[in-house]
Order: structure tokens, then sequence, then C-alpha cells
């Protein structure tokens, strides 16, 4: 992987990579299968760190998705599913805080956009944006894609939303009041 | 109408979320542990005058535990046992329910498996009991006119992530027979394949929308098997395996849009017998026993509850008139969370067949089921 994103094919061969973030420096991938974060260099070009984050649940619903928290320099990590799980976790991935949020049971990819958190479900097919000092939903937005796997946004603040099962990107204006 | 919303919301608020299943992990190798449970009771509407009832009972058809687990990214392997057929006095209930080991491909588009597993045959057969809205499955594929499982090798071949999907597979022919017993006396394997397709997106093997997809979601497939042998079984149909030639194909298609899933599926099972009194003097070397379903089903998610219709009907001969099996079932599931914890209510409306009285009684089964 260069500094904006390529990278040699067989150094993620064989992995169940389900989720990316950067605190700007390094790139953080959370396997789920083997249930690890990998810390990636992206001027060396290698793994610098392996960090095991192991929690127990089922095999395919392992950390599915990881983002960085610009402000307090901390991150979450979120599991897929059965349960779904929310861990708030330090510059060393030592956990915080462990909590569910009220009506998500299911997480697909996550995002901060303007110092804001937003949780991109794929079973529901919604995209909710959440406080997270009261851990509540704010507002949610019913998404017309099957299986939206990742969420990001651009300057202009449209979502973009890709799909595995599709094998699409999507561009959503979202309605703010 | 008001009540009963309010009494579903009360029961289903103050359940926990289950803890799905339990994984382990060391180096390169990853082993889970999972299975389900459901107990049910069974009630059927006897005639008066009958005086055998035994069919009114409390059982517990399946407590499943499943191993499944990786050796690396490419082998993975699965066992699933069935604890209750051990004391099953009815030979084709299956303890051991899986057992498979197979070699796939990093991009998942390609994959050998070998054991005893499900054969390619039916949506119906594939789709897991338990992501069903019913406790059983429709009269032509429930497993009394071919052994939905068996001994051999499969092949999987898919193309543009999984939404065109081809299937093969060479078996023993023996079902629940192939897993230590000898084949038949001519030896003689049975094949099976399935193509499938899908669009916009892959289909799942899942007969509910439980994701409220807002995107319409469409599949079709076709299987087709074939054996030759020279033993005849079933205890229901003498369709199970034939004393001569056998040769099935089936085609289904579903549909799935926020919360409405709709199913149908044909299947044809054209038997050559050696027993020509499986003709009954007519003048054919073969007789068909063909039936299908139609399924319309629709998840209600702000009351926790699937609603499900169902009509099916199979004629285990085209030779005998008035003889089909026809029922229509009526399915309601009320979701205490989502499918891992569910009760599950189950009516069967026996119909008649032109003028002759319904093939069973009515009846209607309740269970819960629990998947840990």
């Amino acid at each position: 992987m260069d500094g904006l994103g390529k990278g040699d094919r067989q150094d993620f061969q064989d992995l169940d990579l389900e989720g990316i973030t950067t605190d700007g420096q390094w790139i953080y991938l959370s396997e789920e299968t083997y249930q690890r974060i990998w810390v990636w260099d992206p001027k060396e070009k290698k793994v610098v760190r392996e960090i095991p984050f192991k929690h127990g649940g089922g095999r395919n619903e392992g950390v599915e998705s990881l983002v960085f928290l610009p402000n307090s320099k901390e991150f979450i990590l979120a599991t897929e599913k059965d349960p779904n799980l929310f861990f708030k976790v330090d510059e060393n991935f030592e956990i915080i805080e462990q909590f569910t949020i009220p009506g998500i049971s299911e997480v697909s990819g996550m995002t901060v956009y303007q110092n804001v958190w937003y949780v991109l479900s794929d079973e529901a097919s919604t995209l909710y944006q959440v406080d997270l000092g009261s851990k509540r939903i704010i507002r949610e937005w019913l998404l017309a894609v099957i299986n939206a796997e990742g969420i990001t946004f651009d300057q202009q603040g449209n979502a973009w939303v890709c799909s595995d099962d599709m094998q699409k990107v999507f561009q959503f204006k979202l309605p703010m009041p | 109408m008001k009540k009963f919303v309010i009494f579903l919301l009360m029961v289903t608020s103050g359940i926990h979320h289950v803890q799905g299943q339990f994984t382990m992990v060391s180096s390169d190798k990853v082993l889970q542990i999972s299975g389900y449970i459901l107990p049910f009771v069974n009630y059927r509407f006897y005639d008066a005058t009958e005086t055998d009832r035994d069919k009114n009972r409390v059982n517990m058809d399946f407590a499943v535990i499943r191993v499944d687990g990786m050796s690396g990214k490419h082998i993975h392997y699965e066992i699933q046992l069935n604890m209750p057929a051990i004391y099953s006095a009815d030979l084709s209930d299956e303890f051991l329910m899986q057992s498979t080991i197979e070699w796939r491909t990093s991009k998942d588009n390609f994959n050998i498996r070998a054991g005893y597993d499900k054969l390619p045959f039916s949506r119906a057969s594939l789709n897991p009991q338990t992501a069903s809205a019913f406790m059983q499955r429709p009269e032509v594929v429930r497993g009394k006119t071919f052994n939905r499982r068996d001994c051999g090798i499969t092949l999987e071949k898919n193309f543009f992530s999984k939404r065109l999907n081809f299937y093969g597979g060479v078996y023993t022919g023996q079902g629940i027979n192939s897993i230590v017993g000898d084949n038949d006396p001519n030896g003689k394997f049975l094949y099976v394949g399935r193509a499938e397709a899908s669009y916009p997106a892959r289909s799942r093997f899942e007969e509910l929308d439980l994701h409220h997809f807002q995107v319409p979601n469409f599949a079709v497939g076709a299987s087709a098997m074939y054996s030759e042998k020279s033993i005849t079984t079933g205890t229901d149909y003498p369709i199970l395996t034939v004393d001569g030639q056998k040769f099935a194909y089936e085609w289904d298609a579903s549909f799935s849009y926020k919360g409405i899933a709709l199913l149908g599926e044909y299947v044809v099972y054209r038997i050559t017998p050696k027993d020509t009194g499986l003709l009954f003097g007519k003048p054919t070397d073969y007789y068909v026993a063909n039936g299908y379903y139609a399924m319309a089903n629709y998840t209600a998610r702000k009351i926790n509850s699937v609603f499900a219709l169902r009509y099916d009907v199979f004629n285990p001969s085209d030779l005998v008139q008035f003889d089909a099996r026809k029922t229509l079932s009526i399915g309601y599931d009320c979701m205490l969370d989502g499918f891992n914890s569910v009760i599950k209510v189950h009516y069967f409306k026996r119909l008649k067949d032109g003028t002759v009285d319904p093939w069973s009684e009515d009846q209607i089964r309740i269970g819960w089921q629990y998947k840990f």
C-alpha cells in the first residue's frame, strides 16, 4: 500500500479484512476471522504491529469496523452482530469502554465526518448518526443498497457507500434538517 | 389487535440479545461452536372416531451442535450433530447432519467439498429450516422423495460476486446409509447439478426478508439429479431410492423487497421402476411424481413478527388419480431476538383432492427455536 492506498496484493491475500481507518500516520485494518488489528505503515509499506483483539463471538461476526476519533485520539471498534458490541479503545487498543447502542443490532461500517459519528448497518440498510456521548441515535437514513459494507463522506458532504454483493459504490446526498 | 401488538412488544422488549456463536482462535486455526434447540408441541385435529392419536405430542426434533472451523484460509470443515436422533426408532432420522471438509480459493469463487452434506437440489431443501417461517418443508422436498443429504463430493463455482453459481456433485446415493454402509449391489452413483442466478445481489438461501431489502432482489435456480439403483426405499413414497432409474429436476424462483418475500418451486421425479407393479398395468415403463409450492411472507419488524402463507402440492404418481397431497400452511413467528430466538407457529390445513377426503389431519405445531 502506498501513501494513497495502493499495495501489493500478496500482502493482504488470505486475510478477511473488514474495516479500515487512519490516524494520519498509520493505517489500521481489522481482520475479522482471526480477530486481529493490523497497523500498516504506508511509507515503509509494511505491517508494524499486529494486535489481537479477541472477543469470542462468531467467526464471521468479529471486528467488522473501526474508526479513529481525531479529537480524543481514541478508536471505536464494532463487532458485526450476535452480539453487536462497540468498544472504545485507546491508541494501544486497550479497552476503555464497552457499550451497545439501542436500536442498532448489526454494524457493517463506521466513519467520522466533521466530528460526527456515523454507523452503517448492512442488514438494516440504514445509516445512523449517533451521539457518542449519550450513545443514542440522532437520526437515520434508509439506503436503497443491498449489503452496504463501507461508508465515507467527501468534502461536499456526500455519503459514499459501497456494496459488497452488488459490487457498486453509491453516492447519497443525505437530507439534513 | 392492539392488545395483541402491545403484548408482543412487552414480551419482546424484555428479552436480552442472544450471544451467537463462540469462536476460538489460535495462530491460523479458528474453531466455532454454535447450534440450536427446537422443542415443539404438535396437535392434530383428529376425527372423533380416531382411536390412535399418537401425533398429539411434545417433541424435540432438533438439538443440534455445530462445530465448524478453518485451518488456514483454504481448509474449512464442519460437523453438525442432532442429539435427539440418538433416541429415534426411525433410522432415517439423522444424528450426523453434516460432516464436510472443504478446500476454498482465496477469492471464495471455487470450492471442493467432500463428506456428508446436503445435495445441491431444490431451493427449499437448501434453505436452512432454522431460517424458515415454517417448521416443516413442503411435502415434495421434505426428505421423503429424495435423500436430502448424502456422502459425496461437491464442486461449486461462482461468478460475479456469487450472483451466478454452479454446483455439481457425485454421491453414493444411499442417503444416511452412505455414512458407513456399502453402496447398493449395482455400485452406481447419484449425480446432481444445480445452477442459480440472482440480481442485483447474491441470494443467500434465505426464505424471509428479515433485513427489508430496499432494492428488489430476484433469484432463479434449476437443479437435476440422476440415479440408477437396485433397491427401492421410502417409507411414505417408494422413490427415496428406486430399483430402476430415477431422474429428477426442479426450478425455483424467489423475490424479496421491503420485508416481502415470495418463493416458488416446481419439482418432477421421473421414475422408471423395474417393479412393474408400480405402473398399475398401464402401457408405460415410467411414472411421474411431481409437485410444487408457492409461498409468501412478510416480516413486520416493528412488531417483531413474520406472517407467512404457503400452498404446496405433491402427487406421488401420475398413474393414480385423486391422490395428491395438498396443504395450505399458515405461519406466524414471534421474534424474541430476531431468528436467534423465535416462537414459531405452523398451522397445516390439509385440502381435498377433487372429492376425495384430505390425505391427513389438520394440525398445529408451536415451537421455540433458540440458536446459540
